[in-house]
């Protein structure tokens, strides 16, 4: 085997890897997004958002707070064995989750926080 | 998102010709350092960037470390079965044909775990809970295996499978003893085996640079023989790619040293990508790098898994590209270079990052371990028994239920 044909075929591997990683891009919709751009996206997307913290309630189960960017705000929802961090008001936080409906309206199940 | 996560691909295969090329850092350490200083990391990009950074080191690295194990003649855990064979092509010229058998290994190795992926992952899914039952008695087993194909010297295979499990016990057991595994691993594997090296090595022929020459038969021998023990290494915690190469090897009653080499470049690789799959399927995490990503992530989902497969895939052609034209270079290198005094070299940075890591009573594993590691070379049998040092405490750990 020629160390060309070897090259080839490593090539090959990463042209693919790129390929999947394109088709996967639509799929995953991790990019940083801004609150106003969630607002409109479908539930269940994923979604990835930097922001501050400005208020917070607390139920048996869950913390539900308010965050905002320069874009607007959003609730967030954080079941309490997923909370990674003790929050306060004014934390910038970032979060991972997905965007689910509640009364019609768009907010995020966090799966990761992350304080800054 | 598709460029961020190209530049953390490039990023981490920058990293991982770093943890390739130089003997004694692994990525454990890396990753690990990678997780401490999350917080502030992700002051300037994301967790994603930091996973795919993680994940691209991690494949890099197995197509890169048998390169300083041929030539240098310093493996670690995963490439110590590799020197012997790949050392005897570098006497006869031929390293950089070694070089390229493992890295042929690696790269058929990542494709035919990828295009098996979804039978991997129902197989992971399926026989984990039988696998979970009986570890222990798995472990021994596989041990029991390994062992016994010394043939001739069995009862030195066994003394020091123990006399290693017995370091291994003490080693992992000891309170204030912080990076336990880098004197241990990198005493019993790396110095020891340069100790042996200042003692019989004088010049190195020059390296021919050759067309790889293997029939595809044995290629296809060795990548089936590898997806088979590396998947049960996956399962296994303790069992590392030089038992999965033995019980590979095993299986089939001829391979030659060049089947040999693509058997153990392909383990290594393929282990990286199982255990992604066992992050996936049974939430555990079978090597350093995924607890890193399993602390970065709190879940890691279908479509972590599918990204992760991505990122394998363009690290692993770009690390075949950096393996191939590399070991010409590594090649003139060790003809210029005075291989006493390169070693000894070795053996100073190795013996300064002990103490830096693990202090005074690091240093005293360092050679302990470096002794015990002498034995198997001088007695004529295979270096994997030291793997004991692993095994045994993670046997004891689950007899103990």
């Amino acid at each position: 085997m020629q160390e060309r044909t070897i090259l080839k075929l490593a090539m090959v591997v990463a042209l693919s890897g790129t390929l999947l990683l394109l088709f996967i891009n639509d799929k995953m919709s991790l990019d940083e997004s801004n609150i106003e751009a969630i607002k409109s996206v479908e539930e269940e997307t994923s979604v990835n958002l930097k922001g501050r913290v400005v208020s917070i309630k607390e139920t048996p189960g869950l913390y539900i707070f308010n965050v905002e960017d320069d874009t607007g705000e959003i609730r967030v929802v954080a079941f309490k064995q997923n909370k990674n961090e003790e929050l306060h008001r004014g934390d910038i936080i970032n979060i991972e989750g997905k965007v689910k409906k509640y009364k019609g309206v768009n907010e995020i199940e966090a799966e990761l926080i992350v304080l800054y | 998102m598709i460029l961020n996560i190209l530049i953390s691909i490039f990023g981490g295969v920058i990293a991982g010709m770093v943890t390739g090329f130089t003997p004694g850092i692994h990525i454990n350490l890396i990753a690990a350092t990678t997780v401490a200083t999350a917080p502030t990391l992700l002051k300037y990009t994301d967790t994603l960037n930091l996973v795919t950074f993680i994940l691209a080191m991690s494949v890099t690295h197995t197509f890169l470390d048998t390169i300083p194990a041929t030539f240098l003649g310093v493996p670690e855990a995963d490439t110590a079965l590799a020197v012997l064979p790949a050392h005897r092509m570098v006497q006869e010229g031929n390293g950089i044909e070694a070089v390229q058998l493992t890295v042929i290994g690696s790269l058929i190795g990542l494709i035919s775990a990828t295009l098996l992926l979804i039978p991997m992952v129902y197989a992971v899914e399926k026989g984990y809970p039988f696998v979970q039952q009986h570890i222990g008695a798995i472990l021994i087993g596989a041990s029991a295996i390994v062992i016994y194909k010394e043939k001739r010297k069995r009862l030195w295979a066994l003394t020091i499978f123990f006399m290693a499990g017995a370091l291994g016990m003490a080693v992992t057991t000891m309170p204030k003893l912080t990076q336990p595994l880098f004197p241990l691993l990198s005493g019993l594997f790396g110095v020891s085996n340069l100790v042996i090296s200042l003692k019989n090595r004088t010049t190195l022929p020059k390296q021919k640079k050759v067309n790889l020459q293997i029939r595809k038969r044995e290629v296809s021998k060795a990548i089936t023989g590898g997806m088979a023990a590396a998947t049960l290494s996956g399962f296994l915690p303790g069992l590392g790619a030089a038992q999965a190469a033995i019980i590979a090897t095993s299986m089939f009653r001829k391979i030659t040293e060049k089947g040999y080499l693509v058997v153990i470049g392909a383990i290594n690789t393929i282990i990286m990508v199982i255990s992604v799959i066992a992050l996936y399927t049974i939430d555990k995490a079978r090597n350093g790098s995924i607890v890193a990503i399993a602390e970065l992530l709190e879940m890691f989902n279908k479509e972590y898994l599918v990204m992760s497969v991505a990122v394998m895939l363009i690290a692993g052609g770009l690390a075949t590209v950096v393996a191939i034209k590399s070991a010409p270079v590594f090649a003139k290198l060790i003809e210029k270079v005075s291989y006493k005094k390169l070693s000894l070299s070795i053996i100073l940075i190795l013996t300064i990052m002990t103490m830096i890591l693990s202090g005074w009573v690091g240093f005293v594993v360092l050679v302990t371990a470096t002794a015990l590691g002498i034995i198997p070379s001088v007695r004529g049998i295979g270096k994997n028994h030291l793997m004991g040092c692993l095994l045994i405490p993670v046997i004891f750990f689950f007899l103990q239920g």
